[in-house]
């Protein structure tokens, strides 16, 4: 069973989508808002506040991610919680 | 942009009244409903660590849970951004010849219409419930004689003070347009007529 075992970072992929997905869904609002708004400075600010907000979430997850040693390998039983992995690897 | 001096398809001599949004109950909702999203996964990790438990210092779970919040907070900004864009898309528009909705529709469905003022029949505003009158918001139903759907002021401010000056401008501009209701009102009686 312990024969099994995979890079951490493997889980980066699923998570590289879902970041993608965001950052496209984000852009076409961005997108929306830039070409439909009404031509006002309450736009410029919701524009700016979309920008900022984004690149605050994006610099947390960032920070998080980059906390974890993601050349770490895992083996089947330590996928299994409470099976008493010993490592501490968590990033907050 | 849309500027509400350079409106699509402006008349010259049209200028514009009124230029309305939902309320901002709305957006507040909006706010609150993603502030709530955001505690949750604190509140979560709080417990977590208030009831010893080992989770988070696994070698697979600890990376694994951080990720999963990474992609939850990815998430939740984007309900958040997509809900701002609907409220801030959604707007309307009254001028002295006409009335201009513009509403979208999720990311990729908008919706553009015009109503001519002397096309109305009839202005009717409604506020129910106790935090509508509270508030005083609520909606406005523009309807006219012919057979498309009424136009609806979907939770605007002060609902009765907007149905006033919609009242007078539509009859300044059936005063210097003519009556259009009562045409189409004709037209239709005609149609049904005939076999």
């Amino acid at each position: 069973m312990s024969a099994f075992h995979f890079p951490l970072w493997y889980l980066l992929v699923p998570f590289a989508a879902v970041l993608l997905a965001t950052t496209i869904y984000m852009f076409f609002n961005i997108y929306h808002i830039a070409k439909f708004g009404m031509q006002s400075f309450g736009t410029t600010v919701v524009l700016l506040l979309y920008f900022g907000g984004y690149l605050v979430v994006l610099a947390v997850v960032g920070i998080m991610i980059g906390n974890v040693d993601w050349h770490h390998t895992v083996t089947l039983l330590e996928i299994l919680p409470f099976s008493g992995g010993s490592t501490s690897t968590f990033g907050i | 942009m849309i500027s509400l001096k350079n409106l699509p398809n402006q008349e010259s001599g049209e200028v514009t009244i009124l230029f309305l949004r939902r309320y901002w109950l709305d957006l507040a909702g909006a706010f609150f409903f993603t502030l709530a999203m955001v505690i949750v996964p604190f509140a979560l990790y709080g417990a977590i660590r208030l009831g010893h438990l080992t989770i988070l210092e696994q070698p697979f779970w600890g990376p694994a849970l951080t990720l999963l919040l990474g992609c939850y907070m990815l998430v939740v900004a984007v309900i958040a951004m997509a809900q701002i864009t609907d409220y801030f898309l959604d707007i309307w528009i009254v001028t002295n010849e006409r009335v201009i909705n513009i509403e979208q529709q999720g990311l990729f469905n908008r919706t553009v219409s015009e109503l001519r003022l002397n096309q109305v029949q009839d202005i009717t505003s409604e506020t129910n419930g106790f935090l509508e009158t509270f508030l005083t918001y609520g909606n406005v139903y523009i309807q006219t004689a012919g057979e498309r759907e009424r136009f609806v002021f979907k939770d605007i401010d002060n609902p009765d003070d907007v149905k006033l000056t919609l009242s007078k401008l539509v009859a300044d501009c059936k005063r210097r347009r003519g009556d259009a209701s009562l045409e189409q009102e004709e037209q239709q009686t005609n149609h049904a007529i005939k076999p």
